[in-house]
């Protein structure tokens, strides 16, 4: 807003004033009075984005416990503050997918979690370089509701939580956030409000080319996709609901204009989709482009990268939308791909005409900057970063290595081909163990029917001999799990028929190559079936035979379960993960159509909470029970098959004395072996 | 926000009714109004979307009333919609499937294909018989009517059909076909299973080539078997990919990422 005329001269001097006080510009609170802006004055300014950090603070991979210099917001910042350089009066916004995503994020919100006083390591560094206004994602809602409230520094009048009065204000971040779809089921109105209006002052150059400082009042409006609930159901269910970007978007921007906005920008946690609009519909700001008024959309969710001239992706080549300047249906658009590997810039030109700030649009430059340099090398981090969240990074180290449990036996995958079940066998358990306890307390229709559980040698010497799984006999900490399970899965539990069952076995003895017994020259057993896709139970429940000597699909022996043959139209539930449920691997009828549940857990995380519970894992209980083994045949020649060089000792250790060394190095210069099995014993 | 009332002439008792839903509606605030479309006064369907998000997250008391109102719409495009959502809503709980199922039929019998859809995979998992027991033949009928609405998800379930022959014989060939037929409606579950018919020569020649940009395009839609099997191929250096550690250790984030909300 600018003063009527006739207050000219005073507002003038008391402005002058005003502004001397706000030369930095951005960042700086409301001024007490306004300055005049001349008309024809005019101004440079960017507005700045990140999106889905997922707590990528340091440039760091917990699990493997090494730097990754290919993200990280210590890096994000370098391009901040040269944008900063760059433009003065910029303005910094983060679209959401912030607070989750990283060993860090989970050990301040679920292993221990924060203080109502203390601030989180990701909003800290977001507060170091003073951000104005941020969005909220869908990930912001995976702690669920009061987590939220307490980390934003918000309070929610929602079901579930305490009546607001009784709730305390947290330590929030220093800028604010805003969301203008989800509301309370309980008084209808939105959990965090819907939009601020910044009112800042800007450095521009008067019509007499000299420098001013000038008001301007930034209208930031918040979206997030509508699927939280079902994403988010267990949090939110009963206890907020979602409206349509448009329908919001049309309500709150004139709203914003009526206050005073010049500008308005929206942060919405989504990407383009131009199929016909609904007000549920994930990805909906190609129709929020349309709505009147709105200057400038930072979009996110959708961990891609806008403008890029180059793009092949579906939504950034529809109808009405530039992927070279960055416009969709003529609003200047960017999305700043994800953990903080790139930074968008929407550079503007305005020229105030009297009245009102007018964008000049064809000099508006929108760009997404990579934190990648052209020659493969990236930027530096920007030092001032690290320090702040040194004592979160360690803390969260600390707990990656924390000991959950011990083992008595070395847990490895080196002759998991040939038998050894010491890396797979608590894998099972976990998932047998948890899809039991599922199905009984949620699935009342299936309780009768038995649990099995299958899972495979995940890392097999592909890549050499230090490419398998090794977990030493004492302490098991978390980043030992990720070595017994490697792949981020979920937990799926599949309702099959003895004869899948029977399938699933066959498809996964493909793992073995067809061996003629009377050849006497040398046969490799493995083939190059991948052993990801080994499945095997290991369970005294279920035994069986595979028969290398017999074809594909016809290797399956004697498969028993409890004592006697498989009934072939028996239901069994099988507790496996998204990938094999889903149809990866392509196993016959396992296809996602037999998927009774399909969990949000990570395989990975069930095991961690199998081992915890466990305590101390024992060779006896778990890592000898053998499902399966070859059928006896006596081979002219020698039966061969690789694995890292000498550790003829493992296999013994695992009961396997039908092993022994042929050739110490297999010539392949990885560190193999080549052993031999006697398929005889 | 507009009222309903100017725009409805009704006779008196529904009158009567209609007022007391708009005061129940208004009375919400932050529901929003009723958007009647100029000819018919028939809601629009995106108010009829706003009431099905109402009714799948449990406030059926204010969504269902307004949702039944809007099947008997004179406006076919807000009946069906409404229809639609209702049979969506209802097919949730077993002991409220079967109605469900009666007004999917009623949209799926005036040519909608995403209630056609609705009705085959309510059919094909039995959620939507009597008995609960899986009826292959009037799933395929109503997929097979979806498929020819260029309905990509009918297609692929048709083609899962085929190729483990739910209901019939296996086919790998004609599954094929369904799945080449959604991914032109780019499917991602078929693009997907397209690639690993391809990967495995399952009901075509194999060709490592076309498996490889089939699991790409999935990957980009963010199907998380596909950035799976691509993580791996850049892990061992499969599918004719250079062997790129770190190129896969960033897939399997990815993969990570995409199964924190799937779709």
């Amino acid at each position: 807003m600018h003063f009527p005329q006739r207050l000219l001269p005073m507002a003038a001097a008391i402005a002058s004033i005003a502004a001397m006080a706000n030369l930095s510009g951005c960042g700086s609170s409301t001024p007490q009075m306004t300055p005049l802006v001349p008309t024809n004055t005019t101004a440079e300014l960017a507005l700045l984005e990140t999106t889905d950090l997922h707590t990528n603070v340091r440039s760091y991979d917990y699990f493997k416990l090494t730097e990754d210099k290919s993200l990280g917001f210590e890096r994000t910042a370098t391009l901040i503050k040269a944008a900063r350089a760059e433009t003065p009066n910029s303005f910094l916004f983060d679209n959401g997918d912030t607070i989750q995503g990283t060993a860090l994020a989970d050990y301040q919100a679920l292993i221990n979690p924060i203080g109502c006083e203390s601030t989180l390591a990701m909003y800290k560094v977001m507060n170091s370089l003073k951000y104005d206004a941020a969005g909220i994602g869908n990930h912001e809602f995976n702690y669920g509701l009061p987590f939220l409230a307490q980390v934003t520094g918000n309070k929610f009048n929602v079901d579930g939580m305490p009546p607001v009065a009784d709730q305390k204000k947290c330590a929030g971040p220093t800028f604010q956030h805003v969301l203008a779809n989800v509301l309370s089921s309980k008084d209808k109105s939105t959990i965090f409000q819907p939009y601020v209006i910044l009112d800042r002052v800007i450095a521009a150059v008067g019509p007499d080319g000299k420098a001013v400082n000038a008001p301007i009042k930034i209208g930031v409006i918040g979206f997030t996709p509508p699927h939280i609930l079902n994403w988010d159901k267990r949090w939110l269910e009963g206890k907020v609901y979602t409206d349509g970007i448009r329908e919001v978007a049309s309500k709150y921007v004139p709203e914003m204009r009526s206050k005073g906005a010049d500008l308005v920008v929206a942060i919405s946690h989504g990407g383009l989709d131009n199929s016909p609009y609904l007000p549920s519909m994930e990805n909906g700001n190609y129709y929020l482009s349309q709505v009147p008024g709105i200057d400038a959309m930072l979009l996110g969710h959708s961990h891609q990268t806008f403008p890029d001239a180059n793009s092949t992706i579906a939504q950034f080549n529809l109808p009405g939308v530039d992927k070279v300047k960055g416009l969709v249906n003529g609003v200047p658009t960017v999305m700043a791909n994800f953990w903080g590997k790139h930074l968008g810039v929407i550079k503007m030109s305005l020229t105030f005409d009297g009245t009102k700030w007018v964008i000049n649009k064809d000099k508006t430059k929108v760009e997404a900057r990579s934190i990648k340099n052209a020659d493969g090398s990236f930027v530096a981090v920007d030092p001032s970063i690290a320090p702040l969240v040194e004592t979160e990074h360690q803390a969260t180290i600390a707990y990656v290595k924390t000991p959950v449990g011990t083992t008595d036996f070395n847990m490895s995958s080196y002759f998991a081909d040939v038998g050894d079940v010491s890396a797979i066998q608590v894998v099972n358990q976990a998932q047998a163990d948890y899809v039991s306890s599922y199905v009984k307390a949620n699935l009342p229709q299936f309780a009768n029917l038995p649990v099995l559980s299958v899972s495979a040698p995940f890392k097999s010497g592909f890549a050499g001999g230090a490419d398998y799984t090794d977990v030493a006999i004492g302490n098991l900490a978390i980043n030992n799990a990720a070595d017994l399970y490697l792949y981020p899965n979920t937990i799926y539990a599949v309702k099959v028929k003895g004869s899948d069952i029977k399938n699933w076995l066959e498809t996964a003895a493909k793992r073995f190559n067809k061996i003629n017994p009377s050849l006497t020259t040398e046969q490799n057993l493995v083939s190059s079936f991948p052993g990801y896709n080994f499945d095997m139970f290991t369970s005294s429940d279920i035994q069986y035979e595979i028969d290398v000597t017999q074809e594909q699909g016809s290797r399956i022996k004697n498969l028993v379960y409890k004592g006697g043959n498989l009934d072939m139209a028996q239901e069994f539930i099988i507790a496996t993960n998204n990938y094999r449920a889903s149809g990866g691997g392509s196993f016959p009828g396992i296809d996602g159509t037999k998927t009774i549940y399909a969990s949000p857990d990570a395989n990975r995380d069930v095991l961690i909470s199998y081992i915890k519970a466990t305590k101390a894992l024992k060779l006896a209980n778990n890592g000898s029970a053998r499902s399966w083994k070859f059928s006896k045949v006596t081979t002219a020649g020698p039966v061969v098959f690789k694995s890292t060089a000498n550790k003829l000792a493992v296999a013994q250790n695992a009961g396997l004395n039908n092993l022994s060394v042929l050739r110490a190095d297999d010539g392949s210069g990885k560190g193999l072996s080549v052993y031999q099995i006697d398929l005889s014993k | 926000m507009q009222s309903a009332g100017a725009s409805l002439v009704k006779p008196r008792r529904k009158l009567l009714w209609l007022a007391a839903l708009v005061v129940g509606v208004l009375g919400l605030g932050g529901w929003g109004g009723w958007q009647y479309t100029q000819q018919s006064g028939s809601p629009s369907v995106q108010e009829i979307d706003r009431w099905r998000m109402q009714a799948m997250v449990g406030h059926e008391e204010h969504a269902m009333p307004a949702l039944k109102r809007a099947a008997q719409s004179a406006s076919s495009e807000s009946r069906i919609a409404a229809q639609r959502a209702l049979g969506e809503v209802l097919l949730r709980k077993p002991e409220t499937a079967l109605d469900g199922i009666r007004y999917a039929e009623q949209a799926a019998n005036q040519g909608d294909a995403a209630a056609q859809l609705m009705l085959g995979k309510a059919y094909f998992d039995g959620t939507g018989t009597r008995t609960k027991v899986p009826d292959m033949v009037s799933a395929r009928r109503w997929l097979e009517g979806a498929a020819e609405k260029k309905n990509a998800p009918a297609m692929y379930l048709l083609g899962l059909m085929d190729k483990a022959g739910y209901g019939g014989k296996v086919d790998a060939k004609q599954s094929v076909q369904w799945f080449a037929k959604a991914v032109q409606l780019e499917h991602p579950e078929a693009m997907f299973m397209l690639a690993n018919a391809y990967a495995n020569g399952e009901g075509v020649a194999k060709d490592e080539q076309q498996a490889l940009r089939l699991y790409k395009a999935a990957a980009e839609h963010e199907n998380p078997l596909a950035a799976q099997v691509l993580a791996m191929a850049y892990h061992e250096g499969g599918l004719g990919l250079q062997q790129d550690k770190k190129e896969a250790a960033q897939m399997m984030r990815e993969v990570e990422h995409i199964l924190s909300h799937p779709h």
